[in-house]
């Protein structure tokens, strides 16, 4: 079921109409939301959840186990390990994996078929099994170094793991943050309520208006119909990918806040206007804040972090963004997608220092960052590794540029133009105090929510998938 | 103001600029809900008529139901046409279930070269809806009909309309209940489909035995008391003359053997009719064409 769907605003009414009354009892408030969420996430296809329930035993015993038997802790933990990674590993990466092997022994001399031997149920990936599974993760690693103290009740724990609002798509959210919240009885007030439905009204907004409105500018340019070329179409196609995929997962974190504080529970915020970064470092705290603070809690501080000397830190920071490259996709575009990442990090940790650099206007950084990360882009969404090089020629290209996709294309370009102007405008609200108070003082919020409202029911794009299902 | 008036207010605020926005814009030039209802509908629907319109877009596109009968006729009738259809098993069975079982009936056929060849046969338009699950079935045929007041505008469309830019580019299809879609394209150009049409007849010609399947099963449904009336829609001269040296098939035998069949053939001249790109006929000259039509059939079902 996703967000965008008229089921899901089905199954949403009814949730909330009865959610008043489960919510008062542990037991019921438990099952009542284990329940939903199985119901929300087996929409999609309802064998997949003996995966998740798999996934969440194997953890939840292992938690359970590691604090009844201290002694056996890692062994605990080890098992929590190969059962997530190793879930993981058969339905996200088998392909992937074979296939490199095939080329590998090809190159050997030996002549293996492995990718045809992979089982079928294997090729099919799980919706959100690389968000719950991480989630799933953060629980027994937080439980074997003593950080948490693990849940005796089953009902409580898969409660945490199959909250639907962020199940398939994240925030991914950490056991000792939901857990807590899930123990006490929720109790909302309207300020709450209010700042719940302007998250899930913006969230929408990003989502059906901006990021779906520029789906059919984007993949026509991907499908290799050829109809443009040069670096203006180039560039344009790569501005406005940056915002498609920042407003489709942005909107998705949106509605699952949104969702969770109309309930009476707070997730951490997931995108923080990432574009408005003076630094790709900076860029990393406002980008999937979620899974970069998850990737350094749990790989680059354990590995040795910053601490091990700068050229260490360089190597672990290298991984940990290969890594998450690997996370986002089975697929080498998305590990140079990371690649060239850590290459912009480790260049800026020098460049950085220079006090020429330090000179430069925040304006002027900020575009250079937002230049970084669309050239980054392209990895992330060619549909191969030459077709990205061909790609980043064109962007790279010193020729004249035929701006006739503009008028083909108007109507993405009024989006684009849209989304632009949302961060600036944030941006004016961030750093002018009279901005602010003008905002206030008008209440232009239930202004801009009601129009925003009334976008989501006019110009909702054709109906698109999250594009972060896939990962 | 408080978060309590605000969330009592949203709504309504919304639905006040919904409103507003609604009398000042200019309608869609497409409603895709409502398009998606009308090809639910028209797959999944079990009602039964007396006159079927059968065969691809330029059937869908070409026979309107509404001019097929007079206002006060106790009879019924609809289009059952699909994008690039072909006269398989599964497209003939599906259409011998939405011809009532008795009194007067016609099933119109049209029949292009391209009805028979193995790419039409796949009939992927008609499956694509055929095959959709019970859910999605329920939702289109159900919720997205309310959908029809909720149409997604353009904003390239709203600036034409306020600037009154000459409109350079436009593909209209208006969708109706009835299975007729309403369709003109500008700029008109009556060659533009002759490139994709010699394009479809590469590797992909008539197929010999769908035709005598077609054939079979014209005569077995004229058995049962129904009048099969076949027919060439109408298109542009270069469009016929094409088809005809690409696409292998023979109309002198195969009208021949319609007929045998018990299949009636019905002819109409190409001059009175404009097809905007070609193949498809401008909605003016659809409406002609099937009250030009409605006169031919007239005498089977008084």
């Amino acid at each position: 079921m996703v967000f965008n769907s008229l089921e899901f605003l089905i199954f949403g009414l009814l949730f909330f109409l009865l959610w008043p009354l489960f919510k008062k009892k542990d037991t019921s408030r438990w099952l009542y939301l284990v329940i939903a969420s199985f119901l929300f996430y087996g929409w999609w296809d309802w064998r997949f959840l003996f995966l998740i329930i798999g996934s969440g035993l194997i953890d939840y015993f292992s938690g359970l186990w590691i604090g009844k038997f201290p002694k056996f802790s890692k062994l605990f933990l080890i098992l929590s390990l190969i059962g997530n990674l190793g879930s993981l590993s058969i339905f996200k990466y088998s392909t992937f994996f074979a296939t490199a092997l095939d080329s590998l022994f090809w190159k050997l001399g030996v002549q293996t078929n492995l990718v045809a031997n992979i089982p079928e149920f294997a090729l099919i990936l799980p919706v959100g099994i690389s968000f719950y599974t991480f989630q799933s993760l953060s629980y027994t690693i937080d439980v074997y170094r003593g950080r948490l103290s693990p849940t005796n009740n089953i009902l409580h724990f898969f409660s945490y793991l199959s909250m639907f609002p962020q199940l398939v798509a994240g925030p991914i959210v950490r056991a000792k943050d939901l857990l807590k919240q899930l123990s006490k009885v929720p109790t909302v007030n309207a300020l709450q309520v209010w700042h719940g439905i302007k998250l899930i009204v913006f969230g929408l907004f990003q989502k059906v208006v901006i990021a779906d409105n520029l789906s059919l500018f984007i993949d026509s340019a991907f499908s290799g119909s050829k109809h443009y070329d040069g670096p203006a179409y180039w560039w344009f196609v790569m501005v406005a990918f940056a915002f498609q995929i920042y407003c489709d997962f942005s909107g998705y974190s949106l509605i699952a806040r949104g969702l969770a504080k109309t309930m009476g529970y707070h997730f951490k915020m997931n995108f923080n206007h990432p574009y408005l970064s003076s630094s790709l470092k900076e860029f990393w705290g406002r980008w999937h804040i979620s899974l970069s603070t998850w990737f350094r809690d749990y790989v680059y501080i354990p590995l040795g972090g910053a601490r091990r000397g700068i050229y260490l830190g360089m190597l672990f920071l290298w991984l940990t963004m290969l890594l998450s490259g690997l996370w986002h996709g089975a697929n080498i575009t998305f590990v140079i997608w990371g690649a060239v990442h850590a290459l912009f990090l480790t260049l800026e940790r020098f460049y950085s220092k220079v006090q020429f650099f330090r000179r430069i206007p925040k304006g002027l950084l900020i575009l250079i960052t937002f230049i970084q990360a669309s050239i980054a882009w392209v990895f992330f969404r060619a549909e191969s590794f030459d077709q990205s090089i061909i790609v980043l020629k064109s962007m790279f290209m010193f020729q004249s540029s035929d701006f006739k996709f503009l008028t083909t294309y108007f109507d993405a370009m009024i989006f684009l133009g849209l989304a632009i102007v949302i961060e600036l405008a944030t941006l004016l609200k961030r750093t002018k105090i009279s901005v602010q108070s003008v905002y206030k003082r008008y209440n232009l919020d239930l202004l801009f929510i009601s129009t925003a409202l009334v976008a989501i029911v006019m110009f909702r794009g054709e109906g698109q998938q999250f594009i972060y299902f896939q990962f | 103001m408080t978060a309590k008036y605000k969330i009592i207010f949203f709504l309504p605020i919304a639905l006040i600029i919904f409103l507003v926005l609604k009398m000042i814009l200019p309608t869609p030039n497409l409603n895709d809900s409502y398009r998606d209802y009308c090809w639910v509908k028209k797959t999944h629907s079990t009602e039964q008529f007396n006159i079927l319109a059968i065969g691809d877009s330029r059937i869908y596109k070409g026979v309107n139901p509404t001019y097929l009968l007079d206002v006060n006729s106790e009879f019924n009738a609809v289009n059952l046409g699909y994008s690039s259809a072909g006269y398989s098993k599964e497209y003939l069975s599906f259409v011998s279930k939405r011809i009532k079982e008795k009194g007067k009936r016609v099933i119109l056929c049209g029949v292009t070269p391209y009805s028979f060849t193995p790419e039409a046969l796949k009939n992927e338009h008609y499956s694509s809806f055929h095959d959709k699950n019970t859910t999605e079935v329920y939702k289109m045929l159900y919720l997205s009909g309310y959908l029809k007041s909720f149409p997604r505008y353009s904003p390239e469309e709203i600036w034409d309309y306020f600037t009154d830019a000459l409109i350079t580019h436009l593909y209209h299809n208006d969708f109706k209940e009835n299975g007729w879609v309403e369709s003109y394209k500008i700029p008109f150009d009556s060659t533009a489909g002759l490139r994709p049409y010699r394009i479809n007849f590469i590797d992909n010609t008539a197929d010999k035995n769908a035709e005598k399947e077609y054939l079979k099963w014209v005569k077995d449904i004229s058995a049962e008391g129904i009048k099969i009336v076949g027919f060439r829609p109408p298109s542009t001269l270069a469009m016929e003359e094409l088809e005809d040296s690409l696409s292998g098939f023979n109309y002198s035998n195969f009208i021949n053997e319609f007929k045998q069949m018990g299949g009636i053939w019905l002819t109409f001249s190409l001059k009175d009719y404009k097809s905007y790109d070609g193949s498809h006929l401008h909605y003016e000259s659809a409406n002609k064409f099937t009250e030009n039509l409605a006169q031919k059939i007239e005498k089977y079902i008084k």
